[in-house]
């Protein structure tokens, strides 16, 4: 199926509102959407929803030949798969030009970033190494997909654990060692609009991607788009803009590591149902509902006529007149018992509107009756781009690159301490290939090599 | 299953109460049923509703659009071939329009359609195994409203249920709103609409009245209604 064709009113409204400040989904320009990371029950499975946008990673690995050049490095393969499912305009098998681009950047990001030590996947050097495989499928396609699938991408690799394998043939588990990461951020020329929704990424002039660490290091940088050329400062700005954000990312993504990790180890169940609150009758209702009140200050007090929010044939009405209406997230509203209020799971940090969402569901037993994991972390990145605003001191870099001369130095005993308190991905053997000096010189000169790039 | 009106349905559930209309009256099947030999069918899940006399059909959440004759639809012109214009007004099919049929279009005198334009019109001929054909003329020849709509404004694509819902009488949305936020609207039974207020932040807080419609009652859409136009009279 072709994509549809866009109108021209809605060519000509979009970059109208946005050139007054207005977005169509009540956001301001440099504000991104609710972003929600979800481990799955596998390891190295993850679902990413960025908004509407939904995609999917899942790792995986096998034993395979080394490329001849790099015969103790591992590989890293990247595939991400645009089906039906995510838009109907997307082909199996016949790759848009969007769709190669998406696949390529992320792949180039990924393995520019050297978020994953190849060199660690090596089991027999010239024979055997792993390689590590990162699918990653679009679900469904609203805008920002890169940045979506980048997300997804790294978490899963951060969630996956290679089997440990010894010669003999005995496999254990463990996790592999990932540790920077990027998240490329999308914004628009000229009026600079980040994670664009999809009317908004298709009536764009241009766009810029911008794939970064969580330690401020530039790993991609792609311009697209037939607008005016893109001056130095914007792309600097847009940098700046993908480098707070990539810093919040990173920081969310090891936080839902961490809960994954410890609901893995109290045996309490994990994975994508658990995400998902049953409780609620309008749970899959359509994100649409996040209305653009919310900009205009408004505060929907639901109390006046929550009770009649019950859709007819779920909910008795019996049972509405004790109950008391609790805002639980954007776009959503529970009906508690009056003397049995839930604690807040997370306020209400913009007075988005809770229009119309429908009372918990009656339709399941009781004995169901788990308390929703509460995962709806929110990511308000305001772009406060404060010029002194230094990154987070890398706590653990594993940097292997056979173009630059290394001298490889264990850490003593005390300097392991210090590291193992920082660094939250801990592995049993920390073997850390770089001197510390030795590292900020190596970034040192990436960095001076990505200024030149962008002063062409 | 045998069902009544007001029961949630499923497909298969055979609706034994419109058999028993008498076979000399009239009745009619709307959305989601389908006659089976004897029986009466549903064919989607929903509610069953009747409207008196004899009037019956499924109210089902819907986002895919099947085009049913008489309606009126608003549509993208997606292309010009000879003397047809394809709109894509969001059914499986793309619909043709001759270029004629406008009011006062002659041979000579074509209607100015471009690419892109968006377009109120009425569906002529929609049938399961054929593709769907639009007119912008009433059975006078006049245009009654239809036709190429302004070139500002905003289209936005809902699901039909909100449509249906904010058409149906009883709805107070846009009259509410109509009192107080002057705009122009274009609602088609497909699921898209236009709309175009005084401003952009108007017409995007309508749109989205119009989208948060979908799943509250009446009294909330009242309540909503009141809280938009205080907001925006605040913010001016």
């Amino acid at each position: 199926m072709k994509e549809t064709v866009l109108s021209t009113c809605e060519k000509e409204f979009v970059p109208k509102a946005i050139s007054e400040g207005r977005r169509l989904d009540s956001r301001n320009l440099l504000e991104y959407r609710k972003l929600q990371i979800v481990y799955g029950g596998d390891w190295g499975c993850c679902m990413v929803s960025l908004g509407k946008t939904k995609v999917l990673a899942q790792a995986s690995c096998e034993i395979q030949q080394p490329k001849s050049t790099r015969p103790n490095e591992g590989i890293l393969f990247v595939n991400v798969e645009f089906s039906p499912m995510g838009a109907p305009h997307f082909e199996i098998g016949r790759p848009t030009d969007a769709a190669v681009q998406c696949n390529r950047l992320l792949e180039k990001c990924l393995k520019e970033s050297r978020c994953v030590d190849l060199e660690s996947l090596c089991i027999v050097a010239d024979e055997k190494v792993w390689q590590v495989r990162v699918d990653v499928s679009i679900l469904n396609h609203d805008g920002a997909l890169v940045d979506a699938a980048s997300i997804a991408a790294l978490a899963a690799l951060a969630h996956f654990r290679r089997p440990d394998v010894t010669l003999d043939g005995e496999e254990r588990s463990s996790r592999a060692r990932f540790s920077s990461s990027f998240t490329p951020s999308s914004p628009y020329l000229k009026n600079v609009v980040v994670d664009p929704a999809v009317l908004e990424e298709r009536t764009a002039e241009a766009q810029i991607v911008v794939g970064i660490n969580a330690y401020r290091e530039l790993t991609a940088l792609h311009l697209g788009g037939t607008g005016s050329p893109a001056t130095n400062q914007l792309v600097m700005h847009c940098a700046s803009l993908a480098a707070v954000r990539a810093m919040e990312v990173v920081r969310m993504m090891k936080d839902e590591l961490a809960k994954d990790a410890e609901a893995r180890v109290q045996k309490s169940p994990v994975g994508f149902v658990q995400s998902m609150d049953l409780e609620k009758v309008t749970t899959l209702s359509h994100e649409a509902m996040v209305t653009a009140l919310g900009q205009l200050n408004m505060n929907v007090k639901m109390e006046e006529g929550g009770g009649d929010a019950a859709s007819e044939g779920s909910v008795g009405e019996s049972a509405v007149n004790d109950m008391i209406v609790e805002s639980v997230g954007e776009n959503s509203a529970e009906l508690v018992p009056e003397n049995d209020r839930r604690p807040k799971l997370d306020a209400v940090a913009l007075c988005v509107d809770t229009i119309g969402s429908g009372g918990p569901s009656t339709w399941g037993g009781k004995e169901e009756d788990e308390e929703p994991s509460s995962e709806e972390e929110e990511v308000q990145v305001v772009a406060q781009l404060s010029p002194s605003s230094k990154p987070k001191p890398p706590v653990e870099e594993i940097e292997l690159s056979e173009s630059e001369e290394e001298e490889i130095h264990t850490l003593q005993p005390e300097e392991m301490n210090l590291d193992k308190g920082l660094e939250d991905q801990s592995d049993d053997e920390i073997m850390v290939s770089k001197q510390n000096t030795a590292q900020k010189k190596g970034r040192k000169k990436r960095k001076k090599k990505n200024g030149d790039n962008i002063c062409k | 299953m045998k069902v009544k009106v007001g029961d949630v349905v499923v497909p298969g559930d055979i609706a034994e109460e419109i058999s028993r209309v008498k076979s000399e009256t009239k009745c009619v099947l709307g959305p989601g049923l389908r006659r089976f030999s004897e029986n009466v069918i549903v064919c989607k899940s929903g509610i069953f509703r009747k409207k008196n006399p004899n009037t019956y059909w499924v109210d089902s959440h819907q986002r895919k659009y099947i085009p049913v004759r008489g309606e009126s639809v608003v549509g993208v012109v997606v292309n010009k071939s000879g003397d047809i214009f394809k709109v894509d007004i969001g059914a499986s099919e793309l619909a043709s329009l001759a270029y004629t049929s406008f009011e006062g279009a002659t041979k000579k005198n074509r209607p100015d359609v471009k690419l892109g334009d968006v377009l109120y019109a009425k569906l002529k001929i929609a049938s399961l195994d054929m593709e769907p054909e639009l007119e912008c003329v009433d059975s006078k020849g006049k245009q009654s409203g239809m036709g190429v709509v302004a070139d500002d404004g905003f289209l936005f694509t809902c699901s039909i249920n909100v449509v249906r819902k904010i058409l149906s009488p009883k709805c107070p949305l846009l009259k509410t709103l109509g009192k107080e936020i002057p705009h122009e609207i274009a609602v088609g039974m497909n699921g898209k609409v236009w709309l175009k207020a005084r401003s952009i932040k108007e017409t995007i807080a309508l749109a989205n009245a119009i989208l948060a419609t979908e799943y509250i009652t009446n009294e909330e859409t009242n309540a909503m209604c009141c809280r938009i136009i205080e907001a925006l009279q605040e913010v001016n």
